[in-house]
């Protein structure tokens, strides 16, 4: 355990986590059709079963971070190559993110910035966080998300009046069951939260509540996602949002009351922001604190610079950096990316730790 | 070294500061032409855009001391909108900055050909709103009617905005957005209905200096999918916004019954319920509209005060709406046959599994559709006046 001094509240990890997941929904979802709310609700059941595997290990080993635990289990060498995957895992995530940032942030406010100049400084600002500690990015997460979450339900509540609920219908009639569970399954596997909880357990204040925290997390997500998905399809119809890569902001340039409450988009731009910064700032901060498990080293801080010339370069200088491309990474890719890291490399080190528990009693046995 | 650490951050903040004030995007509102109107007509090259641009300077100051005129025009041509839109600052000195763009105007030619490929770089454009007010000018080209500015507000955008957002008072035009038109368009069961703007002849009062024309957005453009079929006239479009429940206000006029006078009625709450019915390969669409009302002028002498009386206007107020109804019900299924009010999506609603096989050619079916109207007014007020003035 190194640099483990830090400690977050539970309320700050909650708010850290639901920010995180929620940063991404404000900035992109996908839909289907008008029965999307039913597969994000039964999006809970799968986001259950897929995080349980890391939900358990982490109760078990409440005081090592995933990346300290798995070579305990699997073994020295195939634990650190696992480590390894992990910190490319963050790394990756940290750079769909700050390609997305771009993405979103340059068509719409600065279209004629280059993408070096709001990458570089989105990457300092957030190397900055990282450098600061994780009780940095917590008590962002807990001073902006309450506001951030304000602002999404006030956008709803100014566009209440321009909302058709009868777009949602009719009710199951357009998919099948398969249809929609596919798609929660597929909802499930975007929230990749689990993994930051499961390297920022030994830094939580009370570690015994950790199902809890998830519990929260994902009952705020879910009502929030549900709040952004029904508000935009509410007044945007299910067929239009298809075409856009950011359905909720051509949502909220709509707001209008009484031609005198117009031109809001500025609220979101700001959650936007700070929602990318905390999971940039997030997913950097993993992938130096992995790194460091990983190779034993002493001091976390030293590899803040190197991970963020990295993120940067690879934002910079590959084809992620290009709308389509990373909006279809965003779709197509990182569910099932996340899958193998949510599910599958926990379920094998969980069947890891039942044998290991298992030969240990009948050895106790034989004894 | 608390201190100079500190000294050292005041600095820095200092110096980021000053980044504030500029970037890459800083557009001063010396280097820009603000847009006020968009009109899109054809011509050889394919699209040629007519912008408003205002002159901030000169609308401030009530239209300039000179009798300057606060806004100027300019024309440009290309393959698509985007392309128009570049080729201004070609003969403009000033880069179009649309945001403010109140509508868009498109002439009745590019709308019969199909208007969706317009309004795709809205879409896309970061400058551009769908909350734009979307307009399809009959009988002239768009670029004709951009320069008609007879209301009181001397800038045309200002001026046309200003009388489209009166659709409320008379109910006989509708004030489409282009995100309606974009809804209706990618939506099944439904097609678009949009704001259409007339020039229409000014009539001179007096011997001063008046405008030779002034505009009208009576009546509505139909469309089928994104390609423009017909025209509604007012009535019709009232008729049209009675059955989709958008009539705020207006007056309905009636003859009063046993007589020769005539009764306006003033419309203070209007609401209709549309149901469809399928059976078979019949289907039956029924519209209830309700209406509730205040007598607004008697032109001949009844007895007001008598019950019995206002519900014989009540039942003349019915029928006008009732013929209205069923007048445009017509016109729209047999002469345009496209669904305009949306019938498809409460088949869809109601019979999703026969929804599946209509859908394709459901303004086929809508057409064929019988159709049944109930209307009903209710007068809840007589005004002032307890009797006509007439004797």
């Amino acid at each position: 355990m190194i640099e483990n001094l830090e400690k977050i509240s539970l309320r700050q990890v909650i708010f850290l986590l639901v920010m995180s997941h929620l940063a991404i929904v404000l900035l992109s979802f996908s839909s289907s059709n008008q029965d999307i709310w039913i597969s994000e609700i039964f999006a809970l059941f799968y986001i259950a079963i897929l995080s349980a595997p890391l939900l358990f290990l982490s109760k078990q080993f409440a005081n090592l971070t995933l990346v300290e635990y798995i070579p305990i289990l699997t073994g020295k060498w195939v634990g650190k190559i696992l480590g390894v995957l992990y910190v490319a895992f963050f790394l990756f995530n940290a750079t769909v993110d700050l390609s997305l940032f771009d993405n979103i942030l340059r068509p719409i406010n600065f279209p004629e910035t280059p993408d070096y100049a709001i990458i570089l400084l989105a990457v300092t600002s957030c190397a900055y966080a990282v450098y600061k500690g994780v009780e940095c990015i917590a008590r962002t997460a807990e001073i902006f998300a309450p506001q951030i979450l304000a602002v999404i339900i006030l956008y709803t509540a100014l566009q209440v009046n321009d909302m058709d609920l009868k777009v949602f219908l009719p009710i199951l009639a357009d998919s099948t069951f398969s249809e929609i569970n596919s798609l929660a399954f597929t909802t499930a596997a975007r929230l990749n939260e689990i993994i930051v909880l499961a390297m920022l357990v030994p830094t939580i204040n009370k570690k015994e509540n950790i199902n809890m925290i998830f519990m929260w997390t994902i009952i705020l997500t879910t009502v929030f996602s549900l709040i952004i998905i029904v508000s935009t399809l509410a007044v945007l119809g299910i067929e239009l949002p298809k075409k856009t890569f950011d359905p909720y902001y051509l949502f909220i340039k709509q707001v209008n009351i009484y031609d005198f409450i117009t031109r809001m988009e500025y609220f979101m731009v700001g959650a936007w922001n700070v929602g990318m910064f905390m999971k940039i700032s997030l997913w950097l901060y993993l992938a130096t604190m992995g790194l460091v498990q990983v190779l034993g080293l002493k001091r976390r801080k030293v590899l803040i610079i190197p991970m963020a010339i990295v993120i940067f370069m690879t934002a910079l200088k590959t084809d992620i950096i290009k709308s389509v491309v990373v909006f279809y990474i965003l779709e197509y890719y990182v569910p099932n990316i996340n899958l193998i890291f949510i599910f599958g490399i926990p379920a094998i080190v969980l069947v890891m730790f039942f044998l290991k528990k298992t030969m240990k009693m009948k050895s106790d046995c034989n004894r | 070294m608390v201190i100079r650490k500190r000294m050292f951050a005041i600095t820095l903040i200092l110096v980021l500061a000053l980044l504030l004030t500029g970037c890459w995007n800083r557009r001063e509102l010396s280097t820009i032409g603000i847009i006020g109107l968009i009109g899109v007509d054809t011509d050889d090259n394919g699209i040629k855009t007519t912008l408003e641009v205002i002159n901030p300077e000169k609308s401030s100051t009530g239209g300039g001391g000179k009798n300057e005129i606060p806004f100027k025009y300019v024309q440009s041509s290309g393959k698509t909108l985007s392309e128009a839109f570049r080729s201004t600052t070609l003969r403009f000195d000033r880069e179009p900055f649309l945001s403010h763009a109140k509508e868009f105007l498109f002439s009745e030619e590019i709308a019969r050909n199909g208007l969706a490929e317009h309004l795709d770089v809205i879409l896309r454009n970061h400058e551009l709103r769908l909350s734009m007010h979307l307009v399809i000018v009959k009988d002239a080209s768009a670029a004709d009617v951009m320069s008609i500015g007879s209301g009181i507000n001397i800038i045309p955008s200002s001026y046309l905005e200003d009388l489209l957002k009166q659709h409320k008072i008379h109910s006989t035009s509708v004030d489409s957005k282009v995100l309606d038109f974009l809804k209706t368009y990618n939506d099944k069961g439904i097609n678009p209905v949009v704001t259409v703007l007339k020039k229409v002849k000014k009539a001179k009062i007096g011997a001063g200096k008046s405008a030779e024309y002034e505009l009208s957005p009576e009546g509505a453009a139909v469309f089928s999918k994104d390609r423009l079929v017909g025209f509604l006239d007012g009535q019709e479009t009232r008729g049209y916004n009675w059955v989709i429940g958008k009539v705020v206000s207006g007056i309905v006029v009636s003859p009063t019954p046993d007589s020769n006078g005539t009764t306006s009625v003033e419309i203070l709450e209007a609401g209709s319920q549309n149901e469809v019915e399928i059976n078979g390969n019949d289907i039956k669409i029924k519209v209830k509209i309700n209406v509730i009302g205040m007598l607004d002028e008697e032109t001949t002498k009844i007895k007001l005060t008598d019950p019995a009386v206002i519900e014989m206007l009540e039942q003349a107020n019915s029928q006008v709406i009732k013929q209205e109804v069923e007048h445009t019900l017509l016109k729209v299924q047999t002469e345009y046959k496209s669904d305009i009010f949306g019938f498809g999506q409460l088949v869809h609603r109601k019979y999703p599994p026969e929804w599946k096989n209509m859908q394709d050619n459901w303004n086929e079916l809508f057409s064929q559709a019988t159709i049944e109207v109930e209307t009903q007014t209710k007068i809840i007020d007589t005004g002032k006046s307890s009797l006509p003035a007439k004797e």
